[in-house]
């Protein structure tokens, strides 16, 4: 009972890409979502990433500094 | 003994968590602004799910900020010179809140101006209360990191006082 269950599983498992749910990804293969791509990767995505990032690194380096022992007795 | 492993901990967890509350509330219930709203006006589905896109990056690096700071927690867990104090640690958490508030305030809203509290306003006085609200956080944690001072400098079970 287990092997069936567990072959079961595995069967839809490998059906899932093949499943029409998965075709309605928007990111993937319509029109909007070759706009979308569009928009993200084009000639600002790396200035857009570094200033998305830019808080995140300054509160780990924050975060850093404050972590390293102190050299004061 | 130290507190700086707890309270680099509790840092990036506010910050993480802080980061969330600001995605949550603003990003996605209230839909007041989007990570690129001000260059990239979220007025098309096109457009809005190019901000859904850099929203979605935004939090998952809030997600490892947090996931970053419950590991540096644990392992502040494990020493037994890291002083354990619940007040530190709290502080620690609103220290982390305010700056994240007031770093991303001043760069995203103020500086580089890629979204604003309430976009459709641009900068508005809702910018100015964001940031004041980290400074506050600010403030507040580190007045109770500061009470935290006086919790005991103890760890291990056996040198913690009888239960009452």
């Amino acid at each position: 009972v287990t092997m069936r269950a567990a072959s079961c599983c595995v069967g839809v498992l490998l059906l899932i890409p093949l499943l029409s749910p998965a075709w309605a990804c928007t990111l993937c293969h319509t029109d909007t979502a070759k706009q979308v791509r569009a928009g993200i990767f084009n000639v600002d995505f790396a200035q857009n990433l570094a200033v998305s990032l830019l808080p995140f690194v300054l509160m780990l380096a924050i975060a850093a500094l404050i972590h390293q022992p102190s050299n004061r007795p | 003994m130290t507190r700086r492993p707890l309270i680099a901990a509790g840092i990036l967890m506010g910050a993480g968590l802080g980061g969330f509350v600001d995605g949550i509330v603003f990003h996605q219930l209230l839909q007041l602004h989007g990570m690129l709203s001000a260059i990239i006006p979220p007025d098309t589905l096109v457009h809005a799910k190019i901000n859904m896109v850099w929203d979605g990056l935004f939090h998952a690096f809030t997600w490892l900020m947090t996931s970053l700071g419950l590991a540096m927690l644990w392992s502040a867990g494990a020493r037994e010179d890291v002083i354990w104090s619940g007040r530190t640690f709290s502080g620690s958490l609103l220290l982390g809140w305010g700056l994240f508030n007031v770093i991303e305030g001043i760069i995203d809203h103020y500086i580089l101006g890629i979204h604003h509290v309430v976009e459709r306003l641009g900068l508005s006085p809702f910018d100015h209360a964001f940031v004041g609200f980290g400074v506050l956080l600010i403030v507040a944690g580190s007045n109770l990191i500061r009470r935290g001072l006086d919790d005991p400098h103890r760890r291990r079970r056996g040198d913690l006082p009888p239960r009452r």
